[in-house]
């Protein structure tokens, strides 16, 4: 794949530009800002080309685990067999017409003449192809030394690392994926001077399929958070089974180990939504609407938004921790619009005054959500996004995120900012329905976010009293 | 005289806030969750203080890879030798989320790795050995790193006892209430040091 001269530039600006994500997608396109170019399409999601499927991925020719000593656990063929199984778990979604093919080895890129990538300048080398978009690598680090090589630390599983993007057209054009396969090589060593860390391979697996989720266009998802709370590896099924794959930290036993499949429902309409297809329509309908502020008026972003499954008092299971898919409020809008007034800096690095690219200036989109849901009855909640989903592990657009003003609530026939949290309204949803303005208004007594109209409130934010935020999240 | 405070305070908020380089964070890496003694003891060096700068650049050898030089004044060394400032080269390899995790002035407690033979190094856990100072509604100090300290004192008694490690009565009140969330300040150095034998 060759790329266009033009977007070197517009490559360079994505390597060098800070991005607020989205809950859902990972990238948003944004408009022309000043002397900017536009980033993308505005409001509308980075992904693949559908055009261009299947996407093509490249893989190490070493093995994919080895010990210490230089055994080999997983051989390069059985390496390759898991990794399509797990790019698999993604492209068997049906109602996504996402997909994905092994095109080879990785392709020689400067000191990398092919074989086993092993040394930190050869993933270097690699890494540059894949900035150029010649390559989506899959690299095998069999024993942990590159990581280690990498200033990394051994409890690093795996990452996803986007090298370049489409900024036309709102395309993801490349990216790389290296997983640590110190975590297969059956040595747990916890304690050691060289720790060597273990999961099962169901583990494993999970932890690199949430990071093909990422090398597909999809952000973090927060649904069912109270697990991180339980103090437990096992947790309760009808709880996981709702959790998404895409959730900011591994938790829990393996999906797969406690008789789910790897992707929750989360994830699925998550995917369909960014790669729909004929059969989306069939099997989903969305609800949509906005989260206000007590006036009704003034939109609020970064609030997670839930839409549950109601429970069928008719099966032992709880369909409601079950079935569960969530946005972030503005997930479509700019987590950073910037502002002229202190932010003009000499320093480009420093000049925030057209703020980031990503996400859109529509006004319209601030407080806006839309979840695809599978056909049934559903409840629509609001919560904070968890106080430390910061940096890599951010859920929504504004990361850090800000404390929702006011408790959780569910959305009701009567929404008012005085109404009972708990009073819930139903919505049942048939598959091709589009249910609008299923709109929040938070019971609070802030009107805004604009913290600065109030001294008191300048002292109440999710950095300094991050356990406000925790009491509200339990209420 | 407090509006002329609050107005101050306002001002440098939103300077410290547009002054902040356009770090990046570690988005899309899946880490294995260890327990404070473990992360302790992994540690090559471990430093309370503030962030200085933070800059992004390629690394000087291997120039397609990111990275974010961290500079840090230090009010204490937990574990090493003890030093006024700490630099650290991290590879960082999703060029997003500025400033979330190293924002210029901000208090932290970092337990850091091993520095590599090409000069990088990470905090132990990744997210796990970066913890945010702040106050809380008393004023107290406290500290809570990257995974809101989920996890922190899991199964730590029971290694202690196995390793016949004796911790103070306040370390212990501490693992004992496996609490998530913010800890104070003092209690997570105390329990640090218990953990790295640097009482």
């Amino acid at each position: 794949m060759r790329i266009h001269p033009k977007f070197t530039v517009l490559i360079l600006l994505f390597l060098a530009s800070p991005f607020a994500t989205a809950g859902g997608p990972l990238i948003v396109g944004g408009p022309a800002v000043g002397s900017r170019p536009a980033f993308g399409k505005d409001g509308e999601p980075f992904i693949w080309n559908p055009a261009k499927m299947p996407i093509q991925y490249r893989v190490d020719p070493g093995p994919m685990v080895v010990t210490p000593s230089g055994t080999t656990v997983i051989d390069h063929n059985a390496g390759v067999q898991r990794v399509q199984n797990m790019f698999a778990v993604w492209q068997g979604v049906s109602t996504a017409t996402l997909s994905y093919s092994n095109a080879g080895p990785l392709l020689p890129a400067g000191s990398y003449t092919g074989g086993d990538l092993k040394t930190a300048q050869q993933f270097n080398d690699v890494m540059g192809s894949c900035k150029a978009g010649k390559q989506n690598p899959v690299i095998f680090d069999a024993d942990g030394r590159l990581l280690v090589s990498l200033g990394l630390p051994p409890e690093v599983i795996g990452f996803n690392s986007g090298c370049a993007l489409d900024t036309v057209n709102g395309y993801l054009l490349s990216s790389a994926i290296v997983m640590n396969g110190q975590f297969q090589d059956g040595i747990n060593s916890p304690g050691s001077t060289r720790i060597n860390l273990e999961l099962t391979a169901n583990a494993f697996d999970e932890a690199i399929t949430h990071e093909i989720g990422h090398f597909s266009g999809l952000d973090h998802s927060q649904i069912n958070f109270d697990l991180l709370f339980q103090f437990t590896s096992s947790c309760d099924v009808d709880e996981l089974a709702g959790l998404p794959l895409m959730f900011p930290f591994a938790l829990c036993q393996a999906r797969k180990d406690a008789g789910l499949p790897v992707l929750s429902p989360d994830d699925t309409a998550w995917i369909s939504s960014l790669y729909p297809n004929a059969n989306t329509v069939n099997n989903y309908g969305t609800i949509s609407g906005r989260i206000f502020f007590p006036d009704g008026v003034t939109p609020v972003q970064g609030a997670n938004v839930i839409a549950r499954l109601v429970d069928d008092s008719g099966t032992a299971e709880d369909e409601s921790r079950r079935v569960a898919v969530s946005a972030v409020s503005g997930y479509l809008f700019t987590g950073n619009p910037g502002q002229s007034v202190t932010a003009s800096m000499p320093q480009s690095f420093e000049n925030n005054t057209n703020g980031n690219p990503d996400g859109s200036r529509n006004p319209a989109l601030i407080g806006y959500y839309q979840i695809a849901v599978p056909p049934g009855t559903y409840t629509v909640e609001v919560e904070s996004v968890f106080f430390e989903f910061v940096g890599g592990s951010g859920v929504g657009p504004l990361n850090p995120p800000i404390v929702m003003p006011g408790s959780p609530e569910f959305w009701n026939t009567d929404e008012s900012a005085f109404d009972f949290p708990l009073q819930r309204s139903t919505i049942t949803v048939h598959a091709g329905d589009k249910v609008t303005d299923t709109d929040i208004i938070l019971n609070t007594p802030f009107q805004r976010f604009d913290r600065n109209e109030d001294g008191g409130e300048l002292f109440v934010t999710p950095m300094l009293f991050p356990e406000l935020f925790v009491e509200d999240s339990r209420a | 005289m407090r509006r002329i405070y609050f107005t101050v305070l306002c001002i440098c908020s939103l300077l410290s806030f547009c002054l902040q380089p356009k770090a990046f964070a570690q988005f899309g890496a899946r880490t294995r969750p260890r327990s404070l003694d473990q992360l302790s003891e992994e540690a090559a060096i471990i430093v309370h203080g503030r962030v200085v700068s933070a800059r992004i650049e390629p690394h000087p050898q291997l120039r397609n890879l990111t990275t974010i030089v961290i500079s840090m004044a230090v009010n204490d060394t937990y574990k090493g030798k003890p030093q006024k400032s700490f630099s650290f080269r991290q590879y960082v390899w999703d060029p997003r989320h500025a400033a979330a995790e190293y924002g210029k002035g901000q208090e932290l407690v970092l337990l850091m790795g091993p520095v590599s033979e090409f000069g990088l190094s990470s905090p132990v856990g990744l997210e796990q050995g970066r913890f945010r100072v702040s106050r809380d509604k008393a004023g107290q100090k406290v500290a809570v790193n990257g995974r809101g300290n989920l996890g922190l004192f899991e199964a730590v008694e029971q290694r202690a006892q196995a390793r016949g490690m004796k911790l103070s009565a306040r370390t212990m009140g501490i693992v004992r209430q496996q609490k998530a969330g913010p800890l104070p300040l003092a209690d997570l150095e105390n329990a640090i040091r218990s953990f790295a034998g640097t009482h």
